[in-house]
């Protein structure tokens, strides 16, 4: 009787310790490093740098999303459809937008006022501003996110923000409004 | 064709708007020469040229004075013989109103002109060579997509082109460019349809038209009789949108283009008559593409009819030499009325796609755009489709901007033929929604790839400061360390 009851101990010890070398070979073998989770929340992100959110970039911002240490609502250029992405990834009620988006914005620099101090370059987050020391800087303006951080910096407030040209390689229709008055069937105009 | 093909020979949907092609009795006529042509930089889907003179240059007409490095491209060409005085950005004929670099060339009324070699003898040459001499003579198809064609002209040894079908259908009201082409031309563009079998070693050419059209059928019917056994006339009944190539193709020979596919993938090739003409113009007369024939036409228009257009010529003037001066209570659709744009100035460029251009008054033109009513789910809209969707509950998905459900509901199938908007009985402008929402996923996509690039660019910027300070902190403990050994000692 004894017996029986130490055979099935040791039978259940064996299947543990196999089933936990398996387990520890996995957790190793399989290692993911970081969250997965802040690593999605940051795709979402538009990657701009800008720090509108208070956070010093975007996968800060979305580590503090994940964390809960911050809104869904935070991400100013990203807007409305972005804060719904976020909220359906984290399961929770999308909310009002913080601020208002203004919109893509440039940066330009007044060459000729420049002073080549490269303040601008060390602040841009995407590495956008060429230039060297006393040489005047200019702004990639195919890769500049208009996140605003150059501007600050700037000692002889040389920086424009300006809205980029509209390019026809990326006009599209706009959408169809319905007319803010109607002529309903009874005569009666609705506003 | 037999009771059979007549049942088969048909594409799902399609409307019959009424035709007002009044200008079919209208013989093509050369537009006086301008003063000035403005060329921009792109005519064509695929990469934008870029300019090979400069200001102050003579150029002669059929000069080559752009081109690109990349594959998909057509050159362009001096409309007539000049200086070249500006290279600037200008408004092109779009609905946005935006422009693009353009040449501005101002005409010495000499009109001299620089020929290429001509291939007459085109049955003994290499198909590889004429090929060429079609892609330096910068056609494009001239149905009003402006796709390069000598690209379509390829021998794919998977894929051999066994049927060439020039469409000669033109199913949009108002246009009657093509219809005099084949009155006028009927030779070379049966010559230029022996062209293109030779070059894509085609055993069979089809020439399409629509029952509306009866003389011009005749007309090459009789120009074939006396030139080659392998071609035939097809008469189709009138149905829009029959030019569509896809449409035209299964109407022709019952196969359907699976979705995503090209005509070639059928073993077909299909070209505009437009086209085909001026390829006959390039091989056998060595002329590059340097003109076209327009419709202009309008309630609006005083004198309507077809005019030969150097491509360039400003739109204002040849609505001028058409008797319509006043321009200011006019709007001008660029293209036909059924799938053209609505120009939102007038002082632009003609271009490689313009077919034609229709004048209406602005109040009348206001009048035909109704407000839409809410959608009644009557289905006119689906039986009518070309394409098999369903325009009501795509609209409503694009309306509300979900793209993805869109995209599922084939948005990208939409060939924008307007039936849809065209039989609604709500006035709902489909084709606007559709229009609206590829735009949208265009923009999500550009959005996507350059937060992408930032994000890439960021980590970038991130890790070197890294190092940077790495590097920093290194030196420092060196320092230290002599200097530590310095006191040692």
């Amino acid at each position: 009787m004894i017996v029986d009851v130490l055979i099935a101990a040791v039978v259940v010890a064996c299947m543990a310790l196999v089933i936990a070398g398996v387990l520890a070979y996995a957790s190793k073998k399989f290692h993911v490093e970081g969250d997965p989770l802040v690593e999605s929340v940051n795709d979402l992100l538009p990657q701009t740098q800008c720090g509108q959110c208070s956070f010093p970039g975007c996968r800060p911002y979305a580590t503090a999303v994940v964390k809960g240490e911050a809104e869904v609502n935070q991400c100013v250029p990203g807007g409305d459809r972005t804060m719904k992405k976020i909220a359906d990834l984290m399961g929770v009620e999308a909310s009002q937008m913080d601020a208002e988006d203004l919109g893509p914005r440039l940066a330009v620099i007044r060459e000729d006022e420049c002073i080549g101090c490269t303040l601008c370059i060390k602040a841009c987050p995407v590495d956008a501003i060429v230039g060297a020391a006393k040489q005047f800087h200019t702004v990639i303006a195919d890769q500049c996110t208009g996140c605003d951080l150059c501007v600050e910096p700037c000692p002889v407030d040389c920086i424009d923000m300006v809205e980029p040209p509209k390019q026809l390689a990326q006009w599209s229709w706009r959408a169809v409004r319905p007319n803010k008055t109607r002529q309903k069937r009874g005569g009666k105009v609705e506003t | 064709m037999n009771l059979f093909d007549r049942f088969r020979a048909k594409f799902h949907g399609g409307i019959q708007p009424v035709e007002w092609k009044e200008t079919a009795n209208c013989p093509i006529q050369r537009l006086a020469l301008s003063e000035q042509y403005i060329l921009p930089m792109k005519q064509h889907i695929g990469q934008e040229c870029v300019p090979l003179v400069a200001v102050g240059d003579r150029v002669l007409r059929g000069q080559k004075v752009a081109r690109s490095q990349a594959y998909v491209h057509a050159p362009i060409h001096a409309p007539t013989s000049g200086i070249v005085r500006k290279i600037a950005d200008n408004p092109i004929p779009h609905p946005s109103g935006l422009g693009m670099l353009s040449l501005f060339i101002e005409a010495d009324g000499l009109d001299e002109e620089k020929k290429m070699p001509c291939l007459a003898d085109y049955r003994n040459i290499d198909p590889v060579l004429i090929r060429e001499q079609v892609r330096m003579a910068g056609i494009t198809g001239l149905g009003g997509a402006g796709f390069p064609a000598f690209i379509k002209h390829r021998r794919d040894d998977e894929f051999p082109v066994h049927t060439v079908i020039l469409n000669g259908v033109e199913c949009e009201p108002w246009l009657t460019n093509d219809h005099r082409l084949m009155l006028e031309h009927g030779q070379q563009i049966v010559e230029g349809l022996d062209i293109l079998m030779h070059v894509v070693g085609a055993k069979k050419g089809i020439i399409a038209i629509e029952s509306n059209k009866p003389d011009a059928a005749l007309n090459i019917q009789q120009c074939i009789a006396d030139f080659s056994q392998d071609m035939e006339v097809r008469i189709l009944p009138t149905r829009y949108p029959q030019g569509g190539e896809k449409q035209l193709i299964q109407v022709v020979t019952g196969k359907e283009v699976p979705a995503g596919k090209l005509p070639l993938h059928i073993g077909v090739l299909c070209q505009n008559i437009g086209t085909v003409k001026s390829i006959y113009d390039a091989v056998v007369l060595g002329k590059s593409l340097t003109e076209r024939v327009v419709t202009i036409s309008g309630p609006q228009t005083p004198r309507r009819g077809n005019s030969l257009v150097r491509i360039g010529t400003d739109l204002s003037f040849i609505l001028s030499q058409h008797g319509l001066t006043d321009l200011s209570e006019v709007k001008v659709i660029h293209g036909g009325p059924m799938m053209g744009e609505l120009l939102p100035n007038l002082h632009v460029p003609a271009v490689k796609s313009t077919t034609g251009l229709l004048a209406w008054h602005t109040a009348e033109f206001e009048k035909s755009h109704e407000q839409p009513d809410p959608c009644i789910h009557c289905g006119h809209c689906v039986q009518v489709c070309p394409v098999k969707l369903v325009p009501n509950e795509l609209a409503s998905h694009c309306k509300h901007d979900d793209t993805e459900r869109a995209q599922a509901y084939h948005l990208f199938d939409c060939i924008e033929c307007g039936c849809c908007s065209y039989v609604c009985p709500s006035h709902i402008p489909l084709v606007q929604h559709f229009r609206y929402a590829k735009g949208m996923v265009a923009q999500q996509a550009r959005e996507q790839k350059f937060s992408e690039e930032s994000r890439q660019r960021s980590e970038a910027h991130l890790q070197r400061i890294e190092k940077e300070k790495e590097a920093r902190a290194a030196r420092r403990a060196k320092v230290l360390a002599k200097q530590k050994a310095l006191e040692e000692k």
